[in-house]
C-alpha cells in the first residue's frame, strides 16, 4: 500500500486497482479466461502535478487511465478523489451518481488519435459544446460564447466553429480535442498519447499548449505515453508499467538517472539518443513482452531479467518505497546497481 | 568519386501529381549519390516527399504520379541503367526490383499477404529471381528466418502474418527483403509501428545485416534519434526538396539550414533534463505542396529569414559549403564566395 506524504495534497488515491477483461468463447459466451489488464495497482497523483505513465503496448497504461476516470466498471480496488477537501469515492458509484456529484465535470480525457476521437459528422461547435450541454445548465448563447473563448484559447480561429473536423490538420484537430476537454473547467485530465499521431514540430506546439493550460487552469495531468523523451519533458513524477502492474514510480530525474528496476533500465537502454557519437538504442531486453492472458508467475519480468533468481519465479514483488518517494517492485532492487540514461554530448544546442 | 563506387545516382528527380486542384509537386528536383556500402537517411515530417522519392526510384508511384529526371543504378561490369527511363511494369525493372533493390515497409501487417503463409511469400520471391527447386527455396527461407532471429523457424515459416507478433512480422519482412541478396535496401520507417524495445532489436538486426552483406541502404524516418544511430549521411527534406545534406556527425554538430536547426531543437531527448518549461516549436504547419510560389520553401515559417536576401522569386540552390555539407538556404550563399555568381548574394 502506497501512502502519500502529508505535506503535499493528493488529488487522487488509487489502491489495489484491478481490471480484468473476460475472454468469452462459443455461442453461450462461456468465460474461458481473464486478461489481467490492470492487476493490483496502487498510486496517488498530487494536485497540480503531471504524473507520466510509460510502458509498451499492452502493458495496461491506457486501461489504468480509463479506469480511474470510471470509463468502465472496475473489477476491484478503490479510486478516491479529493476536490478541495471534497472526498469522492468513485470506485463503486453509478454513472448517475458520477454525473450528479460533479465528477464528470471535473475530469476529462484527451485521446491519441484525433481522427477517430472526433465524430466526423459533428461541427467543431457541436463537438466542443457536447460536454457543456451534458454537464451544465448554460443556455445556447452562453455555450456559443464559451466555445468561442475555448477555441481562441487553444489557438483556433473561432470563425471556423461551423466547420467539420476533416477541414482541419492533425495538430488543429488535437487542439479541438483539448478545447473539448477544457470545456467544463476540469481539474484533472488524462492525456492518452496526445501527440503520438503528430509530427515532431506539431508535437512541440501541442505539448506547449498543454503546459500553458496547466499553469493557467491549475490542471493535474495523468500523461500516458510510450515516448520517453516526451515523458521526460512533461512529467514531475513517472510510473513505469509492465504487464498490468506498476514496476517503478519515482521523481522524473531519479527515474531516468538512477533507475532501480531492471525493466526500467532495459527500457532506457533501448532508446536511441539523438547523438551520433554515442552508440545507443541497439540493445534491448531479450525476448518479447509476456502474454497478459497468461502472465509468467512471480515477477512478470523474470523471463527477460538477467538478475532473476528463484524468489522472482515464485513471488510477486510488492511496490515499496526505497526512500525519497522512489517506489520499486523488485526483489533485488536493494542489491543491484543499474545504469541510467546517457546524456548527449557532441550535439549543437540551439 | 569514381563511378564504380557509386551504386545509385539520383539526378534532378521530380515527381508530380496532376490533381484537379492543381499540380502537386511531391518530389521537387532532388539529387544525391549513394556509395556502395553507404547508409543514407532521408529525414523529414509527413508530406515532405521522402516516401514518394524512394517509390519513384523503385518506379512504384501510383497514378497519376509522374517522375522525371535520371536515376542511374550502377552494377559492377554493366552499363548504368536509368530506372526512370524504364517501363514501370516492364521486365527490366522487375528484374532489378526485388532482386537488386528491395524495400521494407513501415507497417508489416499491410506489406505481408494475409492469405498466404510466410513460406509461400518467401519462396515466391526466391524462385522468381533464382533457378532453384521448391525444396531448396524452402530450405533457404528457413535459413533466412533463422538468421533474422525468428525462433523455431521451421515451424514459424508455415504461419500466416496475423499469427506473428509485430516484431516477428517485421523480422519476416526483413528476411524476405534480403532473400535475394540485394545490393541496395530501402527501409521506409521500418520501426515506427514498433515498441521501443522491439525497435532496438530490429535496428540492431538491420545494422548487423548491413555490415555483414555490405549493403547500401536508404533509411527513411522522421525520428532524428534513429537517424543518429543508423546512418552515415543525412538528407533533410522539406516540401519535396532536400534542404540539407551532410555526414551524420557534421549535421548534428553543425546544422546549417534553419529548418534542420528547428527540427533538432524540437527533439525531446530522454537524456536531457528539462531546462525550460516550453519546447522549441516551429510556428505554423507544413503547407500543402500544391501550386506553391517559386521561392524558398521554408520562407513562411523561417524565423531566421533575412529580408534582404530571402525575398526573391526563386528557390535557393543546394550549395556545397565544404566538408561534404550542402545547404539550400540563401543566407548560406554569401559564405561560399563565387558560388552565387551573377545574382549577387
Amino acid at each position: 500500500m502506497v501512502n502519500s506524504p502529508a505535506e503535499k495534497k493528493a488529488l487522487i488515491r488509487v489502491s489495489n486497482l484491478k481490471k480484468y477483461f473476460p475472454i468469452e468463447k462459443g455461442m453461450l459466451k462461456k468465460t474461458t479466461g481473464m486478461v489481467k489488464a490492470v492487476d493490483d495497482v496502487s498510486f496517488f497523483i498530487y494536485e497540480g502535478e503531471t504524473l507520466g505513465m510509460v510502458g509498451e503496448s499492452g502493458c495496461g497504461k491506457s486501461t489504468i487511465g480509463k479506469a480511474i476516470l470510471r470509463a468502465f466498471d472496475i473489477t476491484d480496488g478503490t479510486v478516491v478523489y479529493n476536490f478541495n477537501g471534497d472526498e469522492i469515492d468513485v470506485s463503486r458509484a453509478s454513472n448517475r451518481e458520477l454525473r450528479l456529484n460533479g465528477f464528470r465535470k471535473k475530469t476529462q480525457m484527451i485521446f491519441q488519435d484525433p481522427n477517430s476521437s472526433l465524430d466526423p459528422r459533428m461541427t467543431v461547435l457541436e463537438l466542443i459544446s457536447e460536454p457543456l450541454y451534458a454537464n451544465t445548465t448554460l443556455n445556447r448563447n452562453e455555450v456559443k460564447d464559451r466555445v468561442a473563448y475555448l477555441m481562441q484559447r487553444v489557438g483556433l480561429d473561432e470563425r471556423y466553429m461551423k466547420r467539420y473536423p476533416h477541414a482541419f490538420s492533425g495538430g488543429q484537430r488535437q487542439r479541438i480535442s483539448i478545447a473539448r476537454a477544457l470545456s467544463t473547467n476540469p481539474s484533472f485530465i488524462v492525456a492518452d498519447e496526445p501527440t503520438s499521431a503528430l509530427d515532431v514540430s506539431i508535437q512541440a506546439q501541442i505539448l506547449n499548449l498543454m503546459l500553458e493550460l496547466q499553469d493557467e487552469f491549475k490542471l493535474t495531468y495523468l500523461f500516458i505515453s510510450h515516448n520517453l523523451g516526451v515523458i521526460r519533458h512533461m512529467s514531475d513524477r513517472v510510473a513505469v508499467t509492465y504487464l498490468g502492474r506498476i514496476v517503478e514510480l519515482a521523481k522524473n530525474a531519479a527515474l531516468f538517472e538512477t533507475p532501480k528496476h531492471p525493466y526500467t533500465a532495459a527500457l532506457l537502454k533501448s532508446i536511441p539518443l539523438a547523438d551520433p557519437t554515442i552508440e545507443s538504442g541497439l540493445e534491448a531486453a531479450p525476448g518479447e513482452i509476456g502474454n497478459p492472458l497468461n502472465p509468467p508467475p512471480g515477477c512478470s519480468f523474470h523471463p527477460r531479467c538477467e538478475y532473476a533468481t528463484d524468489i522472482c519465479r515464485q513471488q510477486v514483488p510488492e511496490l515499496y518505497d526505497m526512500g525519497d518517494e522512489h517506489f520499486v517492485a523488485c526483489h533485488h532492487a536493494a542489491e543491484i546497481t543499474l545504469e541510467g540514461i546517457k546524456t548527449r554530448v557532441s550535439v549543437a544546442r540551439i | 568519386m569514381s563511378a564504380s563506387d557509386t551504386i545509385l545516382s539520383v539526378q534532378n528527380l521530380r515527381t508530380e501529381f496532376k490533381l484537379s486542384r492543381g499540380l502537386l509537386r511531391a518530389v521537387d528536383d532532388i539529387s544525391f549519390d549513394l556509395k556502395r556500402g553507404e547508409v543514407i537517411g532521408l529525414v523529414g515530417e509527413s508530406g515532405c516527399g521522402k516516401s514518394i522519392a524512394v517509390r519513384s526510384i523503385l518506379r512504384i508511384v501510383r497514378k497519376p504520379g509522374r517522375s522525371q529526371g535520371k536515376v542511374y543504378f550502377h552494377q559492377p561490369g554493366k552499363d548504368p541503367v536509368d530506372l526512370i527511363s524504364l517501363n514501370p511494369m516492364g521486365n527490366e525493372i522487375r528484374r532489378i526490383r526485388g532482386k537488386h533493390i528491395n524495400m521494407i515497409f513501415q507497417e508489416p501487417m499491410n506489406a505481408l499477404s494475409p492469405v498466404h503463409t510466410i513460406a509461400n511469400q518467401m519462396m515466391e520471391a526466391i524462385m522468381l529471381h533464382n533457378k532453384v527447386s521448391k525444396e531448396e527455396a524452402r530450405q533457404q527461407s528457413v535459413e533466412l528466418l533463422r538468421q533474422v532471429g525468428i525462433p523455431e523457424a521451421e515451424k514459424r515459416i508455415d504461419s500466416y502474418a496475423f499469427q506473428l507478433s509485430g516484431g516477428m512480422r517485421q523480422r519476416a519482412l526483413i528476411a524476405m527483403a534480403i532473400s535475394c541478396n540485394p545490393e541496395l535496401l530501402i527501409a521506409d520507417e521500418p520501426t515506427t509501428a514498433l515498441d521501443v524495445s522491439v525497435q532496438a532489436q530490429i535496428l540492431k538486426l538491420l545494422k548487423d545485416l548491413q555490415t555483414q552483406y555490405g549493403m547500401s541502404m536508404i533509411f527513411i524516418t522522421h525520428d532524428l534519434a534513429v537517424v543518429a544511430q543508423m546512418v552515415d549521411r543525412v538528407c533533410v527534406m522539406y516540401l519535396g526538396q532536400i534542404v540539407e545534406d551532410a555526414p551524420v556527425r557534421e549535421i548534428f554538430a553543425n546544422p546549417r539550414h534553419p529548418y534542420t536547426r528547428k527540427l533538432m531543437a524540437s527533439i525531446l531527448d530522454p537524456g536531457d533534463p528539462r531546462e525550460e518549461r516550453l519546447v522549441s516549436a516551429i510556428k505554423g504547419a507544413v503547407p500543402e505542396p500544391i501550386n506553391l510560389p517559386d521561392r524558398c520553401c521554408f520562407y513562411d515559417r523561417c524565423e531566421e529569414r533575412d529580408l534582404e536576401k530571402c525575398i526573391r522569386d526563386k528557390t535557393p540552390e543546394l550549395v556545397d559549403i565544404g566538408l561534404n555539407h550542402k545547404v539550400r538556404c540563401f543566407r548560406e550563399h554569401n559564405i561560399v564566395k563565387g558560388q552565387y555568381g551573377k545574382n549577387g548574394g
